[in-house]
């Protein structure tokens, strides 16, 4: 999956200059080249025109969305020469217009908390916990699509191999 | 040919130029070192890995860094003495980043023109950002012409290195070829890759621009040895070859066998836009008549194939100074020349449309902070595995841990399947075999076929790997009375590459070979020596 504030797959494609400076800027250390051995652990292969992008994959960092970082802008959308990545400023409502890197999708033959145990770590790991995601009884996580933007802290939170809850994309054909 | 009085060192421009060449490279990989270390150091765990590192290469370029990042920073914060500022440190850290193709320097961005063209002619849209990157390269080549090409391009210590093994080539009596190309032939180039560009909208230029290449290496081979680091292994490692390194190792050859120069003077895509840039720049090098003796060094040594004797310089070149270096009556020097007042108002024209085009207003918003619940540390983690595929209605998942496992330990494997329409979990059997990839495609058995442990809807397997190589994953099933099977490609530890070897061995016979013939051609001329005397 793309970075935060990334223009859509196909615009973003030809403005990205393939640069690197958003992967060098990111505190997480989040944002990857997309190439074949990066792709591998992921059973993703990049196409021609995605050789060299940056992607997440949110199971090995994920996006913390520069919360406790310096700055008043997503590092990365501040670090981007081309406006492939948009400015997002570091406000609640700006990040949530912006930003939809994916959407989060639970699996509930393989979460524990669905399965009679209680675990909630998704929950707590979220960083709009209480709207995009909810602890239910037993603290099953209960998803809002509308809140959530797809930044992984969830699925890099999720105890469970595999894991209970993932992010799908939003751009189709993007990497993650 | 005369030859040229040499000037003392400080008075050569050539010393300067090698100089600034040399900190750009090695820019080049401090940048990304220096984005590691942020990182470190905002997830806290600097001294950690510091410590941990201690003896090793990424240990000590670490602490390189920190020693460099903290020069006229006093220690001290929240009251303590001995801690490191680190939010400081941190904004330092974080105005360096980038290589040569696009970087922030001192927080300012500059972008490469030709990566600037290349992303407004993909998507066909200027943006803000793009512009204001772009300024300070155009503004600098408006002014000084292609400098950036004879003082900062990574390429020159290149094409430098390639001229250097052709005297070794001379020396060896192996006569090198000396092709030239029409250097015209990067305008060519230029427009056929921007009309390439356009076409297809997606930058592709930057797969045969060196200074991308160079960036793009030094950013892998500094990612190599930290995540090599992160998990656990700070030994020497060889890199593989990408095609970025392949590319430039084909120009180095070409240059050092067949044409010298070649790819600056007369292909590279870059070398051409920063010439049309710098077309009516103030700073150019001037020949006065008076002093010349017409002995043509100038034109012999010139790298882009100019004429300074006969003031044929033109928009091509770069600055570098070789030909103020060699003249031997000193007739040749730099001079601040201001254009022609209407070529003034052109090029300032020229200047500011480009800075204008189509940029768009950036929306300012108010800062409230977000949400506060994540983690501190954002200490980085073994990887993982996940392999996914998709066979009729279940989308079958491997999962591992760790991603890739060190030989002799037990390893988990969790395997699962879920119907992507009714996402109902697969009930069946699933039978896991492991089987070692050897040379030539032959493969051995080392683990089942196994029907594992099973738990719930998950499948367990627990492999162990005997030797570094690459495994391959079987999984077979069989679903409304169709066996199918699933194949992974599965690596442990690093297990290098046969090319190795035969490279390492290559390149010592090569030396081997040089050195001998170096010896007989010695022992030839003494001998020539002795008989002439």
């Amino acid at each position: 999956m793309r970075p935060p504030g990334a223009l859509p797959e196909e615009e973003f494609l030809s403005v990205c200059i393939r640069c690197r400076r958003c992967g060098d800027a990111c505190p997480n250390q989040c944002i990857a080249p997309y190439t074949p051995e990066a792709g591998r652990r992921f059973s993703m292969k990049p196409g021609s025109a995605e050789e060299g992008t940056p992607v997440i994959f949110p199971r090995q960092q994920a996006c913390n969305l520069c919360q406790k970082t310096p700055g008043d802008a997503l590092a990365c959308t501040d670090a981007c020469p081309t406006g492939a990545l948009r400015l997002v400023k570091k406000t609640a409502a700006e990040i949530r217009e912006k930003v939809r890197m994916g959407v989060a999708e639970v699996d509930t033959n393989l979460c524990w908390s669905y399965n009679g145990s209680s675990c909630g770590v998704c929950v707590k790991a979220c960083p709009f916990e209480g709207s995009a995601l909810r602890a239910g009884q037993l603290e099953t996580p209960l998803l809002d699509p509308e809140f959530c933007v797809g930044c992984g802290l969830c699925e890099r939170a999720c105890i469970r191999y595999p894991q209970a809850i993932t992010i799908r994309p939003v751009a189709r054909g993007a990497a993650a | 040919m005369k030859t040229a009085t040499r000037l003392p060192w400080w008075k050569r421009i050539a010393v300067y130029r090698r100089a600034v060449q040399l900190l750009v490279f090695a820019g080049l990989l401090a940048l990304p070192i220096t984005a590691r270390y942020a990182h470190y150091l905002s997830a806290r765990s600097l001294d950690k890995t510091i410590d941990s590192w201690r003896g090793t290469l990424p240990g000590a370029l670490m602490g390189l860094s920190d020693k460099a990042l903290r020069l006229g920073i006093p220690d001290g914060e929240g009251g303590v003495a001995t801690r490191r500022p680190r939010k400081k440190l941190l904004a330092r850290a974080r105005a360096f980043y980038g290589s040569a193709w696009s970087a922030r320097l001192f927080g300012v961005s500059m972008t490469d023109l030709l990566a600037g063209v290349e992303s407004a002619a993909a998507s066909r849209t200027m943006r803000l950002v793009l512009v204001t990157g772009l300024a300070i390269p155009l503004i600098a080549t408006a002014l000084l012409g292609r400098v950036f090409c004879g003082w900062i391009c990574p390429m020159g210590i290149l094409s430098a290195l390639a001229r250097k093994t052709r005297e070794l080539l001379v020396f060896l009596e192996l006569k090198p070829f000396d092709l030239k190309v029409d250097p015209r032939a990067k305008y060519f180039v230029l427009a056929a890759g921007a009309l390439v560009v356009l076409a297809t909208g997606l930058p592709l230029l930057h797969h045969i621009y060196p200074p991308a290449l160079f960036g793009r290496e030094a950013h892998a081979w500094v990612a190599a040895v930290f995540d090599r680091a992160e998990s656990g292994r700070t030994g020497f490692f060889w890199v593989g070859l990408s095609s970025a390194s392949l590319f430039l190792l084909a120009l180095f050859l070409l240059e050092t066998a067949a044409a010298p120069g070649l790819w600056c003077r007369s292909l590279c895509p870059g070398g051409a836009l920063y010439s049309l840039v710098g077309r009516f720049r103030l700073l150019r090098v001037k020949r006065k008549a008076a002093g010349c003796v017409d002995c043509s060094i100038c034109d012999e040594l010139c790298p882009m194939g100019l004429f300074p004797m006969t003031d044929r310089i033109g928009m091509e070149c770069d600055n570098c100074g070789i030909c103020v270096d060699a003249c031997p009556t000193h007739a040749l020097s730099y001079i601040l020349k201001p254009p022609e007042k209407r070529r003034a108002g052109k090029l300032a024209s020229a200047v500011l449309s480009l800075l204008f085009l189509g940029a768009s207003t950036v929306e300012a918003h108010h800062i409230m902070g977000i949400p506060h619940y994540s983690y501190d540390e954002s200490y980085p983690q073994a990887p993982v595995l996940k392999l996914v595929e998709t066979v009729g209605p279940w989308e079958f998942q491997l999962t591992g841990y760790p991603g890739n496992p060190t030989p002799g330990v037990r390893t988990e494997l969790h395997a699962y399947a879920v119907a992507t329409a009714t996402k109902k979990a697969f009930e069946g059997d699933i039978e896991l075999e492991v089987f070692e990839v050897l040379a030539f495609g032959a493969k051995k058995s080392i683990y089942g076929p196994d029907s594992g442990r099973r738990d719930k809807s998950l499948h367990k397997y627990f492999p162990t790997y005997a030797t570094e190589g690459n495994y391959e994953l079987v999984l077979s099933f069989m679903d409304e009375g169709i066996v199918s099977t699933l194949r992974f490609p599965m690596v442990v530890g690093e297990p290098g590459s046969p090319w190795t070897a035969v490279g390492l061995f290559a390149a010592c016979l090569a030396s081997f070979l040089v050195l001998i013939r170096a010896v007989r051609i010695k022992r030839r001329r003494a001998l020539g020596a002795e008989a002439a005397a």
